[in-house]
C-alpha cells in the first residue's frame, strides 16, 4: 500500500498538459488515498538547469519529466532508478517494453532496465494556415513537401509593411534568443541527415559537420533568410510555436502537441480546420533525399535513484501512461503506450493519420553526455551563417574542430 | 575581569554574528571555489584533485579566449562611456535651472529598475519589427537594424543598455564630488580673472579626481561582472559575440556540469577584480 509523499517536478510548456496532469494527480489521490503527490511546475527556460543541478546536488524530486537529451548524462551519473516491471503488471523488462510502441523507448533501456516512460513522444510535422494559402493563391490541398517548396511557399505567404518590415512570416526558422539552442539544432539535424550526413559519426566519437551534406543543409537555412526572405532574425518575440497560433506566421514545425496548443490558445482558429489550418508531413529534399527523417525527441517520466519511494512513483507513472486517450484528445500528446490505436475516438482526430506517417522516420539527436556542449557549437555555427559573419564552409569547419576537441576532452 | 576586559568581551561578542555571517556566506564560498578550481568535479560525487589542470586547459581553450576578448571590450566600452556621460550630466546638474531636482530624479530611475525588467524592456525597444528604435533608424535611413541579432552590433547595443542603467548612479557620485569643492576656490579664481573653461580645467576636474577614480574602477568592476541583461537578451550570442566570462562560467558550471573548470575561470576573474580593487584603494589613499 503506497504511503507517503511523492514530489513531482515538471516543465511548463503550455496550459493543457499541466491541467490534465493535475487532474490525474487528483484522481490518483482517490486510487491511492494514503499517497500524496506534490506537483510543481517550472518554466521551460529554467527547467534543465534547475533539474540538473538539483539532481547533482542530491536534492531532486522523487520523480520528474526530462528531455531525452539529458538521459545519457543522467544515466551515466547514476541519478535514475529503473522501473519495476511488476508495478506495471508484467513479469520482466521485455514485457514492460512491449507495453509501448516500437521505437518509443529507444535509448531509455540500458542493460535490460527501463529508466524512462515517454510523456511526450514527438516528431515534427508542418502546420500551415490553409486560409492564408487561399489568400495568396496557393492550393491548401497541395502543401509544401520539400525544403525548396517551404522557401517558395514561405516567400509567397510573407507579408511586409510599407517600411519593408515583416509583419507575417511565411515560415519562421528558430533563432536564439528567444528560442533556446535546442530548436535550431533540432531542425538543422534532419536537413543534414536526410542527405545522408549527420552531426556526429555512428559511435559519437567524431564530428561530421565538415561535409558537403552539412554545407548544403546550411545553405537551406540561409536561403530562408536571404533568398526567400520568409524568415527573419529577431522576428520571434517569445516562442515561434505559439506565434503560429497567434497568427504571426503561416507555417511552422510543431510536434503533435501543436494541436493541443492551438486548441488552448486560439480555439476559433483551431475549430476552423481544415479550412483555417491544417497539417502535412515534415519536408524532405524530394528525389535527392537519401533517407527520410523527422526529428524525434521525448520528455519522459523518470524516477530519481535517491527517492525513498521509487515503487510509488512508478505506480503513478503507470497510472498516467494508461490514460492514452485523454493525453491524445485533451493535450494532443502522442501516447507511447499501446492500447489506443484502435479506439473509435481516433477516427475523430483527422490530423492523426498524417502525424502517424512521420513516426517511422523518427530519429533522435546524438545520444551523448556532451550533447549540450555540442549543441552550443552547432548553434554558434548556425548563427555565424545566418548573420553572414562567416561563410558556410568556414563556420562548419570551425564547429567541427571545436566539437572534436570537446569529444576528445 | 576588569572593566576594560568586559568591554572588550562585549565588543567581541557583538561582532561575532557579523563575522560568522561574513565567514560563512562570503569567505567560505570564495575559498571553496578556489579549492574546487584545482579539482575535476561534476557537481556529484567527490572532487578529483588535478592540480593546475583546469588552469592549463583554460589557456588552450579558444572559447575562453573569445570570452576574455568580449568581456574586456565590453567592459572598456561601458566604463569609458559611463565615465564621460555621467561626468557630463553631473556638470550640467551642478548648475541651477528650473526643474533640476525633477530631472535628477528622472535620470536616477533606471538605477532602481531591476535588471530583469530593464532587459525585457530593452528587448522590446531593440525588436527589429516592432521596436521603439525603428522610427529613429527609419528617420536616419538606416533600414532595419538588428541591434542584438547582429554580432557586430550586439556589443554596442549592450553597452547602450548598461550606460542607460548605470549613469544615474555614477552621476550622483560625481555630483557629491562637485558639491564637496569649496566655492571659495572658484571665487578666488574668478577674482584672478579665470573664465569658465579655466575654472573647469584647473579647479573642478583636478579636485574631482578622487570621484573620477572611484567611478572608473567601480564601472570596470561592475561591467566585468555583468550577467543578467546579457543572459536575458542574447544568451551570449549571436555566434558568441556577447558571451561574457560570467556567461561562460555559468554555462560550464550549470549546463555542462564542469564545476572545477568553471571555478578556475571564476578564480581568474576574482584575481583580476582584486587587482582593480587594490588599485582603487591605492589611488584613494594617494594625497592629492
Amino acid at each position: 500500500m503506497p504511503n507517503g509523499l511523492i514530489s513531482f517536478w515538471q516543465h511548463y510548456g503550455g496550459a493543457s498538459r499541466p491541467e490534465l496532469t493535475q487532474a490525474l494527480v487528483n484522481e490518483y489521490a482517490e486510487v491511492e488515498p494514503e499517497l500524496t503527490i506534490s506537483y510543481e511546475l517550472t518554466p521551460i527556460g529554467q527547467w534543465d538547469k534547475k533539474l540538473t543541478t538539483a539532481l547533482a546536488a542530491g536534492s531532486g524530486p522523487d520523480m520528474f519529466t526530462a528531455a531525452d537529451l539529458n538521459f545519457t548524462l543522467f544515466n551515466e551519473r547514476q541519478w535514475l532508478a529503473p522501473a519495476d516491471p511488476a508495478t506495471f503488471g508484467v513479469a520482466d523488462t521485455a514485457a514492460l517494453v512491449d507495453l509501448f510502441l516500437p521505437a518509443s523507448l529507444n535509448g531509455l533501456v540500458v542493460e535490460d532496465k527501463l529508466y524512462g516512460v515517454p510523456m511526450e513522444y514527438n516528431v515534427l510535422h508542418t502546420y500551415y494556415r490553409a486560409d492564408q494559402f487561399v489568400e495568396v493563391g496557393l492550393d491548401p490541398a497541395k502543401p509544401p513537401t520539400t525544403w525548396t517548396e517551404m522557401g517558395e511557399y514561405g516567400q509567397a505567404l510573407t507579408v511586409r509593411d510599407d517600411s519593408g518590415r515583416m509583419t507575417r512570416a511565411g515560415f519562421q526558422w528558430p533563432y536564439r534568443p528567444p528560442m533556446s539552442n535546442e530548436w535550431p539544432f533540432r531542425q538543422f539535424h534532419p536537413l543534414v541527415y536526410q542527405l545522408g550526413g549527420d552531426i556526429l559519426n555512428e559511435d559519437n566519437t567524431e564530428c561530421t559537420l565538415n561535409t558537403p551534406e552539412a554545407e548544403r543543409a546550411a545553405e537551406v537555412v540561409l536561403d530562408f533568410i536571404v533568398k526567400y526572405r520568409c524568415s527573419e532574425l529577431g522576428y520571434t518575440i517569445e516562442d515561434k510555436n505559439p506565434e503560429f497560433w497567434q497568427e504571426r506566421s503561416s507555417m511552422d514545425f510543431e510536434g503533435p502537441w501543436g494541436v493541443g496548443l492551438g486548441r488552448a490558445t486560439n480555439p476559433e482558429l483551431f475549430e476552423g480546420y481544415p479550412d483555417s489550418w491544417w497539417i502535412t508531413n515534415f519536408p524532405t529534399y524530394g528525389e535527392e533525399t537519401v533517407r527520410n527523417m523527422s526529428p524525434l525527441w521525448r520528455y519522459a517520466y523518470m524516477v530519481t535513484a535517491t527517492s525513498p519511494n521509487p515503487q510509488d512513483a512508478w505506480g503513478f507513472i503507470d497510472f498516467v501512461s494508461r490514460q492514452q486517450i485523454r493525453w491524445l484528445t485533451e493535450v494532443g500528446d502522442f501516447p507511447a503506450r499501446k492500447g489506443w490505436e484502435d479506439d473509435p475516438i481516433v477516427e475523430t482526430l483527422p490530423w492523426l493519420a498524417i502525424q502517424l506517417q512521420d513516426y517511422p522516420n523518427a530519429v533522435p539527436v546524438p545520444q551523448t553526455a556532451k550533447y549540450f556542449e555540442i549543441e552550443e557549437q552547432v548553434g554558434q555555427a548556425l548563427e555565424r551563417i545566418t548573420t553572414q559573419t562567416s561563410g558556410i564552409k568556414e563556420s562548419l569547419e570551425e564547429a567541427t574542430t571545436r566539437i572534436n576537441e570537446i569529444l576528445a576532452s | 575581569m576588569s572593566q576594560d576586559q568586559r568591554s572588550a568581551l562585549v565588543g567581541f561578542l557583538l561582532i561575532v554574528p557579523a563575522v560568522a555571517h561574513l565567514a560563512y556566506f562570503s569567505m567560505y564560498p570564495v575559498l571553496r571555489s578556489l579549492f574546487l578550481s584545482f579539482h575535476d568535479w561534476n557537481l556529484s560525487g567527490t572532487p578529483e584533485y588535478i592540480g593546475l589542470g583546469n588552469y592549463i586547459r583554460l589557456f588552450n581553450d579558444v572559447d575562453f579566449g573569445r570570452s576574455v576578448q568580449v568581456t574586456l571590450t565590453f567592459s572598456l566600452g561601458v566604463s569609458a562611456t559611463l565615465f564621460l556621460v555621467s561626468l557630463t550630466m553631473a556638470l550640467l546638474f551642478d548648475r541651477r535651472f528650473p526643474l533640476r531636482d525633477f530631472f535628477r530624479a528622472i535620470y536616477f530611475v533606471p538605477v532602481v529598475v531591476p535588471w530583469v525588467v530593464a532587459a525585457i524592456v530593452w528587448n522590446l525597444i531593440y525588436n527589429p519589427t516592432y521596436g521603439l528604435m525603428n522610427p529613429l533608424t527609419d528617420a536616419l535611413h538606416l533600414g532595419q537594424v538588428l541591434w542584438i541579432q547582429n554580432p557586430r552590433l550586439v556589443g554596442i547595443s549592450l553597452i547602450i543598455v548598461s550606460v542607460w542603467k548605470g549613469f544615474g548612479y555614477y552621476m550622483v557620485i560625481f555630483l557629491a564630488g562637485l558639491q564637496a569643492i569649496p566655492p571659495e576656490y572658484y571665487e578666488a579664481a574668478q577674482v584672478d580673472g579665470a573664465n569658465r573653461r579655466q575654472l573647469l580645467w584647473h579647479i573642478t576636474l583636478p579636485l574631482l579626481r578622487p570621484s573620477m577614480l572611484l567611478v572608473a574602477v567601480s564601472a570596470v568592476t561592475d561591467s566585468f561582472q555583468i550577467f543578467t541583461p546579457v543572459w536575458l537578451m542574447t544568451r551570449g550570442g549571436p555566434a558568441g559575440a556577447s558571451r561574457m566570462l560570467t556567461i561562460f562560467v555559468y554555462e560550464n558550471a550549470f549546463v555542462y556540469l564542469k564545476m572545477g573548470y568553471a571555478t578556475a575561470i571564476a578564480a581568474l576573474m576574482l584575481v583580476t577584480l582584486v587587482v582593480f580593487t587594490r588599485l582603487q584603494i591605492t589611488l584613494w589613499q594617494t594625497d592629492y
